[in-house]
């Protein structure tokens, strides 16, 4: 899809620095007049000038004082027949936008037999530390080099943005305030289990929302319940841990305390561990922790280069060998 | 923090921390020693090195999250207080001088502002003199320039003024513009005027009450928002002060912070006594009130304050994570990026407090840019008392901002710095009796309790 950005966010590099994996084709993006300088400067359009757009993608994740000049960006692009794609929060949303998401029909998935159903295909999970510590970045590349290794990949997104390479985004049921943990796990098995019958993949990918230690401001998620959930459901075969930045794990010490602890609360052992280009700091004034994304990126395309890539690419070129040879449990 | 009650416990922990090798033979020092372990204290100190934590990351914070500039609008000031930094009685400090902003300046520091905090969430803007409100013009040509290039975040103003100068028109227009406004004030009439005069002597304690009531009249309301900020020095009636804020008609239903310029003190020992004496008493009933020995209504707003900080070092004393091989003190912010200040030349500094004339604190300019370099060392303060810092049991504990070191304005040595150090010790060791003193009251500091 032809697609536009708006406004500039961490995610927007992330999206470009991907741009033409599968069907994605970026026109351009634009932003708040107070960060346009943030996108490199080839990539910045006015809006104005999104002739041939398929969409507008509007990205999450913005503050609700951009909420008025969001409005009146998606009225403009909307009236020239161009659809706005954004994550739906509320049911005016509902009205104006068309929803950035990929879930498979409640139908599809509910009303089978009780039993855990095994994925028959080796299954990579990437988690995190905390909030916003590179899932996506890890997501896509990981999946662009199984699919450069020639494996039909299919992936469940930790993000909504997922949703425009083709993934499938968190199924509404695993934010349900009324359905119980333990139906949670079941439902997301059968959940995956006939994402697989559907796509027949040779690996999927998932990436699970939230964070693994204390690092989050989601009431929902304080102590890693979406992975309680995800490693319950889904036995993975590999799993990627990115760390903060400043996180310290140094030694080999280090690592097995880490290792350790994953492997008592959740019951897998990690595969990878990558450290992403960003910290996690507290607002003394709000109290809730904000993150930050280092790359000095958005002044010159050379800089969209997200710390730790080269590292990972050769975790996957690692796994996928190991995989062909049958060395690796996966 | 562990209190020891227990006599026996008391007596071991003290051969211990006298050095006494004897001690670790002893069976009963030892089991004890473990048991405090496991709860995680007493670990053995593990830093080999001190750094600040952000000093990797100064590019970045410098580059894109600079979250709050201030703009020293105008040098000129209409009032000559006693104790103004400006007044010249103060060496390492410049002195009121006509300097004004031009618009270019002014616009050129908030391209740079905007340009470099990109990743900020909120765009917060302060405007600083001399007395601000002499240049209300360009003030409002600031203003206007925020709201135009700044649309998808928060934008707060803020303005530190004497008062003299806001009428209701102009507080009708800042307070439109969601200005925070800060008015200087000490107190009542006497307490006020003695030192807060115009250029010509004359007290301007009438002038800004008669503003106040005006703007009361007609903004009952949105008045309420106006916070004052009051000094204390030793010549100050403290309790007067705190008498006039609390039962003024007019001011008694406004936020007052009270600050004091301990430089004013000067030598005189009985100006130092009878300003402490003061405040400890003010303290003293605090804490009596606290433990349920004095009614609140006998405490005073400014003693309140010592709560808070005393909630922080407990807070702080708390903590039991590991301690890291790397570590450092507390105090100094990411300067230039917490805050950036811009003199009326374009000079940048971290914040309106720094001297100057201190080139140490003068971290670039609009028309180069921060000097990282210089930030680093500002941030980075621990380093001129590596050694000490590395064995210092005040490490988690102790806040010292460069800001606040007495130097020659070259360099900040560490004879420079052991001043404050020995002045964080006096000032924790300070807190930890008032912890143990309250606990006897049967006050808990318990952050639930925290009132
Ligand atoms: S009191 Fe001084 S020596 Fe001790 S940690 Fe603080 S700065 Fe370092």
């Amino acid at each position: 899809m032809k697609t536009v950005l708006f406004p500039y966010t961490d995610d927007m590099e992330v999206i470009l620095v991907h741009d033409g994996f599968r069907d994605l084709q970026i026109i351009g993006a634009d932003s708040f007049p107070e960060n346009r300088v943030r996108i490199p400067e080839s990539r910045r359009i006015d809006l104005s000038d999104s002739v041939g757009a398929e969409g507008l993608v509007i990205l999450p994740d913005t503050l609700p004082e951009g909420e008025e000049e969001i409005r009146r960006i998606s009225g403009i692009t909307r009236e020239r027949g161009i659809p706005v794609l954004r994550r739906i929060t509320d049911e005016t949303d509902r009205l104006n936008y068309e929803p950035l998401k990929k879930e498979l029909p409640v139908d599809e998935y509910s009303g089978m037999v009780d039993k855990r159903y095994p994925i028959p295909v080796p299954v990579v999970m990437i988690v995190s530390a905390g909030c916003s510590c590179g899932k996506f970045e890890t997501h896509l590349t990981v999946s662009e080099e199984f699919e450069k290794a020639g494996y039909k990949v299919t992936d469940l997104c930790s993000n909504p943005l997922g949703a425009l390479f083709g993934m499938y985004t968190v199924p509404p049921f695993l934010d349900s305030g009324t359905i119980g943990y333990g139906e949670k796990i079941r439902t997301l098995n059968k959940y995956v289990w006939c994402v697989y019958q559907k796509e027949k993949p040779d690996v999927i990918i998932l990436s699970v929302p939230g964070g693994v230690f204390f690092r989050t401001d989601d009431p929902k998620e304080p102590y890693g319940e979406y992975l309680g959930i995800f490693s319950q459901a889904v036995e993975a075969d590999a799993v990627i841990l990115n760390i903060y930045d400043d996180m310290q794990i140094d030694t080999q010490e280090d690592m097995e305390d880490l290792a350790t602890n994953l492997q008592y609360r959740f019951g897998f052992s990690v595969y990878s561990i990558m450290r992403q280009r960003v910290i996690a700091r507290r607002n003394e004034e709000t109290g809730i922790y904000e993150y930050y994304h280092l790359p000095l990126a958005g002044r010159k395309e050379e800089d969209l280069v997200i710390n730790g890539k080269d590292e990972l690419k050769e975790t996957v070129a690692v796994l996928i060998q190991e995989m062909q040879e049958g060395t690796s449990e996966v | 923090m562990i209190t020891l009650k227990d006599a026996e416990e008391y007596a071991q922990f003290s051969r211990l921390s006298a050095n006494e090798n004897a001690a670790l033979k002893n069976e009963g020092i030892v089991k004890n020693l473990e048991k405090y372990q496991q709860m995680g204290y007493l670990q053995e100190n593990c830093v080999t090195r001190i750094e600040h934590p952000e000093v990797p990351y100064l590019e970045y914070y410098l580059q894109n999250r600079i979250q709050y500039l201030i703009l020293q609008v105008t040098q000129q000031c209409n009032l000559r207080c006693g104790y103004c930094i400006y007044s010249g009685a103060y060496p390492h400090q410049r002195t009121h001088s006509v300097q004004k902003v031009t618009w270019e300046t002014a616009k050129e520091a908030l391209d740079y502002y905007l340009e470099h905090s990109t990743d900020a969430s909120r765009v917060t803007v302060g405007f600083y003199g001399g007395e601000p409100l002499l240049a209300l013009g360009l003030i409002k040509r600031c203003v206007q320039y925020v709201k135009d290039h700044v649309k998808g975040k928060k934008i707060a103003f803020h303005i530190t003024t004497n008062g003299t100068l806001l009428d209701p028109e102009t507080f009708a227009y800042l307070n439109e513009q969601g200005f925070q406004i800060l008015i200087s004030l000490d107190g009542g009439k006497t307490e006020h005027d003695r030192n807060r005069r115009f250029v010509d002597g004359t007290g301007s304690f009438d002038v800004i009450m008669n503003n106040i009531r005006r703007i009361r009249e007609l903004y009952p309301e949105d008045v309420k928002t106006i916070m004052f900020n009051a000094v204390m020095t030793p010549q100050s009636d403290l309790s007067c002060m705190m008498e006039t804020f609390r039962t003024d008609e007019v001011l008694s239903d406004h936020h007052v912070m009270f600050n004091d310029v301990a430089d004013a003190l000067g030598d005189d020992p009985e100006a130092h006594e009878r300003f402490w004496s003061l405040r400890r008493f003010e303290y003293l009933k605090f804490y009596l009130a606290l433990g349920n020995k004095l009614p609140w209504s006998a405490v005073s707003p400014m003693a309140e304050r010592a709560l808070s900080n005393l909630y922080t070092t407990y807070e702080q004393m708390q903590g039991r994570e590991q301690m890291t091989s790397c570590m450092h003190h507390n105090g100094p912010c990411v300067a230039g990026s917490a805050r950036l200040f811009v003199t009326t030349n374009g000079d940048l500094y971290p914040c309106q407090n720094v001297s100057e004339l201190y080139d140490y604190f003068r971290i670039g300019n609009l028309r180069d840019g921060i000097d990282v370099e210089k930030v680093r060392r500002l941030v980075n303060n621990g380093i001129i008392t590596e050694n000490r810092c590395i064995d210092c049991w005040k490490l988690r504990l102790c806040s010292i901002c460069s800001q606040n070191i007495k130097f020659g304005g070259k360099t900040i040595t560490e004879d420079d710095k052991m001043v404050n150090c020995r002045q964080q010790e006096g000032l924790l060791l300070d807190y930890l009796m008032t912890i143990a003193i309250l606990r006897d009251l049967d006050y808990e500091m318990d952050y639930g309790a925290k009132r």
